[in-house]
């Protein structure tokens, strides 16, 4: 296929924005596409010449194109950098240097689709000395024989930028009506496949058919599966039929791993392949993973060694984009959780049910002390054996639970209510200390828990709110204890108004953040603020706040009215 | 088996040196009667057309034809280390795909270079009719070029009866040089038709590194046709020739 009939539909994709409009285009563009094309010409349409979880530069820039163009061309760079002044736009540049070429040359080919695929694919992998230069003229070779119009698509399509607006939500519609089959069936391929031009070739050799049979391939991502959010325990047993699997959740990047042979991959969510990421993962994989080829779905947490507990994620990936890879894992090891499977061997899993899978997965993970782990989980419909449960994620420093449905396949790119994720808090609060309470047994000697206080925006007084003895490492408890001693008062500080007497006071200066699962109305002769907290756990000290910087007695009670809403629309 | 021996590498050197500078990758073809190799460069503006025959070494045995995928690049690269005097000996080691470069004088020196793919390319037969051509010492022609690049980009080529003749203008300046007939750089002058035509600087003195400055080149021209560059190589016996596109005069 000549690439003229891809730049001509490019032209005008550019210029409408009408989306069925934009639509047919496409459509008819896929349609005139034979079969030997197909791929190549839908990943141009998305400026690509590799799926979209490949991600891989080009190495070519503005400067480099330039001197492609003042080859091919004729021009000096002066000349094209004055042009490109004017214009704003290198694609722009070179459809009018190509109309007006002073180089003549000795021979112009036509320029087919698959002849600039190949040389804009070549771009990432070549390397060495001299690969600049040869890159150039990779590009110089396409603007030879290249028309205006193909120009300006050759140097966009190199510069990662084409500007059609051309989404790859929008190739699903445009597949769909090009070789008339289903969207839903094209967008459950493309779950599978994560590729529209694997989608697109299997949709026109076989329609619907075609695309049914598209499956999972090991070293493709496959778009996860997803949970909504669920406001209560008794919400997520009531939809689920009074019991389900609750795993922990984590909290830190999802990622997928696959496994073909000796290779692992590893893709996020968003499918970006991270797998030179985590350089540290790659053996512990190949072995846990028993099987030959699988795909596994999990979370990679990073264990802070000082508090044995998981670090934000956010964190892990900073550090690992900064310094050596090799520094950042002795400093933050990471572990996979893993808690699906996708593939096994030779067979998909997604349509069988979770207990299976489970099942599977028990079997075909070998779990590695401190690398690779199988997601804690239990089967329950036992509301306090649940809640403990919950406690015990939360202890861990993770997020909450996360309830699957135990005869739910797996549906990928899917956010269904068949995985509900349950979190105890939707907020925190910043709380003031304005007293202590002594603690027992292990914690004898050290302020075990904390009398808590928000502020009053018309008194300016402090009311409390909750106690709080949980969410402590031993050695913060000991800490605080020290630290807060010199604030130690032999009477409730003035603006302190609370019924609950601790067994000591403290002048009001500390701030804590904490985490909690629900708000409650409170009687005035227990939480002077009228408000209390179910499960109030520590976060850390506010060293940045002080005492009348917390949170008011009617922001939280504006939490309570969101809270009592979300509850009723349920 | 593959083999090829030259008393001196100078030829090899500056033939390499010259077609590298326009093309990346070369596929030599090998027969019986001799090496030959045509390519064009990347932005079809620049065509080599390069032949050994047999007669340009002391040594040459080829059975069977065969096509070596040559990085020229690298070949320059080795070939940069020979000395001219060095006796060069090209050798194929067909098991391991790589071609063996030898270079021997007081001490044996030996490279071998991996052979690579490359696809065949189209290339253009341009049937041209020149209307004027003339040989001209080449040291004038690279003089010629030096001065005019510190000019502009382009020089123009002009052959009349009255002799030879290259401009170049830009914003910044311009020069001239002539070479009137009668002149002894002129070696030869044939005009049927004056003829002139532009062409970009940088390739014009790619190109002519092939030779030394006393040889002769034949220089064919046509108005606004390519430009033929003719390099007399091994005695007259080889052939190195280049073709270059125009650059259109802006009215």
């Amino acid at each position: 296929m000549r690439y003229a009939t891809l730049a001509e539909a490019f032209e005008k994709l550019e210029k409408t924005s009408a989306y069925l409009e934009k639509n047919a285009i496409i459509a008819d563009l896929l349609r005139k596409t034979p079969a030997k094309d197909m791929e190549m010409v839908v990943s141009l349409l998305l400026g690509k010449t590799y799926p979209t979880y490949v991600s891989k530069e080009t190495g070519v820039g503005p400067q480099q194109l330039k001197k492609a163009l003042a080859q091919a061309s004729g021009y000096s760079s002066a000349d094209i950098d004055r042009l490109l002044k004017k214009v704003g736009d290198l694609g722009e540049v070179a459809r009018q240097l190509q109309e007006k070429k002073k180089q003549v040359t000795l021979f112009a080919g036509h320029l087919t689709v698959e002849k600039v695929f190949n040389n804009i694919k070549a771009l990432p992998e070549i390397a060495g000395e001299g690969s600049v230069d040869k890159k150039i003229s990779a590009i110089a070779e396409l603007l030879a024989s290249a028309s205006p119009l193909e120009a300006k698509y050759v140097v966009r399509t190199v510069l990662g930028d084409l500007r059609i607006g051309v989404a790859e939500g929008r190739l699903r519609d445009a597949i769909a009506s090009a070789f008339n089959v289903s969207p839903d069936v094209v967008e459950h391929a493309y779950m599978l496949t994560t590729d529209y031009a694997v989608v697109a070739k299997a949709a026109a050799a076989r329609g619907e058919r075609g695309l049914e049979e598209l499956g999972l391939e090991v070293g493709h991502p496959v778009n996860p599966m997803l949970a909504q959010r669920a406001e209560t325990l008794e919400e997520i047993l009531e939809r689920m039929g009074g019991k389900a699997a609750f795993e922990i959740k984590l909290d830190g990047i999802r990622i997928q791993a696959h496994k073909d042979g000796d290779q692992i991959s590893l893709f996020t969510r968003r499918m970006e392949d991270y797998t030179s990421m985590f350089p540290d993962l790659i053996e512990p994989l190949r072995q846990a993973l028993k099987p030959k080829r699988v795909i596994v779905d999990g979370e990679l947490v990073a264990i802070d060694k000082r508090t044995g507990k998981p670090m934000p994620f956010q964190e892990v990936l900073k550090r690992r984009r900064k310094y050596e890879i090799k520094e950042a894992i002795e400093q933050l090891p990471i572990e996979m959780h893993i808690f699906d499977v996708m593939f096994c061997e030779k067979e998909s899993m997604l349509d069988r049910p979770y207990t299976e899978r489970r099942t599977v997965l028990e079997k075909i993970v070998e779990p590695i002390a401190g690398k690779v782990l199988v997601v804690e989980q239990i089967v329950s419909g036992d509301p306090d054996e649940i809640k403990t449960f919950m406690n015990k994620s939360i202890g861990m420093g993770h997020e909450g639970l996360l309830a699957k449905d135990l005869k739910a396949n797996y549906r990928a790119g899917r956010r269904e209510f068949v995985w509900l994720k349950l979190k105890p808090t939707v907020e925190t609060l910043d709380l003031a200390v304005v007293g202590s309470f002594a603690g027992r047994g292990k914690r004898a000697g050290t302020f075990g828990s904390y009398l808590l206080a928000a502020r009053d925006s018309k008194t300016d007084k402090l009311y409390t709110v909750t106690k709080l003895g949980s969410g402590f490492t031993d050695e913060q408890l000991e800490e605080f204890t020290k630290e807060f001693k010199p604030l130690i008062v032999d009477k409730k500080p003035a603006n302190v108004v609370a019924e609950i007497e601790p067994d000591l006071w403290l002048k009001p200066k500390i701030v804590f953040e904490i985490i909690y699962e629900e708000i409650q109305k409170s009687p005035a002769e227990k939480h002077t603020s009228g408000f209390g907290l179910r499960f109030p756990r520590f976060v850390k000290l506010r060293e940045d706040k002080s005492a009348d910087e917390v949170n008011t007695v009617e922001e939280i009670e504006h939490l309570y009215l969101e809270q009592q809403k979300r509850k009723t629309r349920k | 088996m593959v083999r090829m021996r030259m008393s001196d590498s100078k030829l090899w050197k500056t033939c390499v040196s010259a077609i590298a500078s326009l093309i990346d990758e070369a596929a030599f073809k090998l027969t019986p009667e001799g090496i030959k190799m045509k390519a064009m460069d990347p932005s079809h503006v620049a065509l080599v057309d390069f032949e050994l025959p047999t007669a340009a070494f002391i040594e040459y045995d080829v059975k069977q034809p065969a096509i070596l995928g040559v990085d020229l690049t690298e070949m320059n690269k080795i070939m940069a280390r020979a000395k001219a005097e060095d006796e060069f000996i090209l050798d194929l080691n067909e098991e391991k795909n790589r071609l063996i470069l030898t270079f021997r004088s007081a001490s044996t020196r030996r490279f071998s270079l991996p052979l690579v793919d490359i696809s065949e390319a189209e290339l253009p037969e341009p049937k041209l009719q020149f209307t004027a051509t003339a040989d001209v010492t080449a040291g004038i022609i690279q003089d010629g070029l030096r001065d005019a690049e510190i000019v502009g980009d382009n020089v123009k080529f002009e052959l009349t009866e009255e002799g030879f003749f290259m401009y170049t203008e830009s914003e910044t300046g311009a020069t001239e040089l002539k070479l009137h007939k009668g002149d002894p750089a002129l070696l030869k002058l044939n005009v049927k038709q004056p003829a002139r035509a532009m062409f970009n600087i940088k390739y014009l003195i790619d190109m002519t590194k092939a030779v030394g400055s006393a040889d002769a080149i034949t220089i064919s021209i046509g108005s606004n046709l390519p430009i033929q560059l003719d390099f007399p190589i091994a005695e007259g016996k080889g052939r190195l020739r280049f073709l270059l596109a125009p650059r259109i005069e802006a009215e």
